[in-house]
């Protein structure tokens, strides 16, 4: 019998995200988050437990992060906004469906 | 054997006699430029869009002064033209003036090296428009025994500053062009959309239909229908793409289109969200967008009704008295490839009635928080049985919680009475 063993060691990048992510704000979301999908992340966690607002072109921004990591083996997992009109969005347009979602970043952070 | 000290002071004094003459040339020929300029300014004042279009101005300037070349560099379009046309030397200009820092003063080049073989001089005036760079005009010479003077200098300055003119002309037309096709395209995409809700409302004597769409912009992503179909159902939706402007309302009207389609085939609700989602999901991912929609059949005979609903806020319906909350089941429209989303089954009695609206009015902002649909149902409580009394009240307590602002995000509600 042989055994073989190897360590996978992956890379996550933690987003934090404040304030309001809105049709003004998401662009830069977006970005950013090519940017870093640009330079080889895949696996993201991000980080909306300060987040006060949500609307449908922050989720849209979400959306793309999603799926561009996805079609390339990665994931996005999400913190939870504190806010209720964050989180509210979230679970009544379904995303609940679509996102893994966490209570804090060390919760999201294990496999 | 003459006098070698006479002999000096007789040339000094014939040096002093040809600077005094060229002195007053450059006077003369300075005031003649000055009257020759306004000429040119009104000579062949066209609107320059390119480089290329200020090749008389170059011209003009390379022939007054007597240089070798002559160089204009547009700093936004990254274009640099050159007389004669020389590629090497352009581009070797064009680096340099990449790179060197802009001010008002002109700028002097003293080597730019080509290939090693032959290095030449240049003058650059900048081109100032409402204090943005737009450029520079310069002229180069080959001899490095060549010095610009301050006829040199005013030639250029006065050229560079007609060049300029003629660019802001340019830029205020091209601007003004813009806006005006841009304008027209949004009010043909404001009549399309406009066209595609419903300008009639349904006559039935068991239900009674209301329903206002008003787009945040002259163009919005909402969009709202209905239709009576062939088995006897009258079918209600509301649609509602994310983002906003030209792009949104493209996809609003390709969507209504679709949901009309599958509607006008009788399929149920379900059927018919899921067979949107399939046909959108790809070209939604692509554009980075999705919608939420909710398709609501009711049997006017029965009062049941169907609704399907993929992310949009939830209806609220006043049955018996009580308000409701129908959630979404499903996530928006071009989220997921299956879409999952399911039935919700309901049994309207005579008297309930049932409210759709867009996200525009539950987020819009109060001292207390968001208006939610609990704000929108406590303005709902007067004239329950008549859904265009309803759609005032709530239009009006928009409007006031708006104080006049125009609102964030597009509005569209519709509200349904089953009076059996």
């Amino acid at each position: 019998m042989n055994i073989t063993e190897q360590d996978l060691i992956l890379k996550v990048n933690i987003i934090t995200l404040t304030g309001r992510l809105d049709v003004t704000s998401a662009p830069r979301l977006r970005d950013h988050a090519q940017a870093k999908l640009g330079a080889g992340y895949t696996h993201f966690i991000l980080d909306l437990s300060q987040l006060e607002f949500l609307d449908s072109a922050g989720l849209a921004a979400l959306v793309n992060l999603l799926k561009n990591a996805r079609t390339q083996g990665g994931d996005v997992r999400l913190v939870m906004p504190q806010a209720e009109a964050a989180s509210r969005t979230i679970y009544l347009t379904k995303f609940d469906r679509v996102f893994s979602l966490y209570e804090d970043v060390e919760q999201a952070k294990r496999y | 054997m003459t006098d070698p000290s006479g002999e000096i002071e007789r040339l000094r004094n014939r040096v002093q006699q040809l600077e005094q003459e060229l002195d007053d040339m450059t006077v003369a020929l300075a005031q003649a430029w000055d009257q020759l300029a306004p000429l040119l300014q009104d000579t062949s004042q066209q609107q320059a869009t390119t480089v290329t279009d200020l090749t008389p101005v170059l011209e003009t300037v390379m022939a007054a002064i007597g240089v070798d070349y002559g160089a204009i560099y547009l700093k936004e379009m990254d274009e640099c033209f050159i007389i004669p046309n020389d590629p090497l030397v352009g581009e070797t200009l064009k680096q340099q003036l990449q790179t060197i820092p802009y001010t008002t003063e002109p700028i002097i080049i003293d080597q730019i090296r080509i290939l090693q073989r032959y290095s030449s001089h240049w003058v650059f005036m900048p081109m100032l428009a409402d204090g943005t760079l737009q450029g520079v005009i310069g002229v180069g010479v080959n001899s490095n025994q060549h010095r610009f003077n301050s006829y040199d200098m005013r030639v250029l300055a006065r050229m560079t500053e007609r060049a300029t003119s003629q660019i802001t002309a340019a830029n205020l037309a091209q601007s003004r062009h813009r806006e005006a096709r841009l304008s027209h395209e949004l009010q043909i995409a404001h009549q399309i959309q406009l066209s595609i809700q419903p300008l009639h409302f349904p006559t039935l004597t068991q239900i009674t239909l209301a329903a206002n769409w008003q787009p945040a912009q002259t163009v919005g992503g909402d969009a709202w229908g209905w239709i009576q179909q062939t088995n006897g159902n009258l079918t209600c939706f509301l649609l509602d793409v994310s983002g906003k402007g030209l792009p949104a309302a493209l996809a609003a009207v390709s969507l209504h289109t679709a949901l009309v389609m599958a509607l006008t085939l009788d399929l149920n609700p379900v059927e018919t969200l899921t067979i949107v989602n399939d046909q959108f999901y790809d070209a939604y991912t692509n554009a980075g967008i999705f919608a939420t929609a909710v398709v609501i059949a009711i049997d006017p005979y029965t009062g049941m009704v169907e609704q399907a609903n993929a992310g949009h806020p939830p209806t609220l319906a006043c049955m018996d008295g009580a308000w409701y909350r129908w959630e979404a089941t499903a996530p928006p429209i071009g989220v997921l490839p299956d879409l999952g989303v399911e039935c919700q089954t309901y049994r309207l009695l005579p008297g309930d009635t049932f409210v759709c609206y867009s996200d525009g009015f539950s987020e819009i902002e109060t001292p207390d928080g968001l208006w939610g649909d609990a704000g929108i149902v406590s303005v709902l409580s007067q004239a329950l049985t008549h859904p265009p009394s309803m759609i005032q009240a709530v239009l009006q307590a928009a409007e006031s919680l708006q104080q006049g602002r125009s609102p964030h995000d597009d509005q569209t509600i519709v509200i349904v009475h089953y009076a059996g």
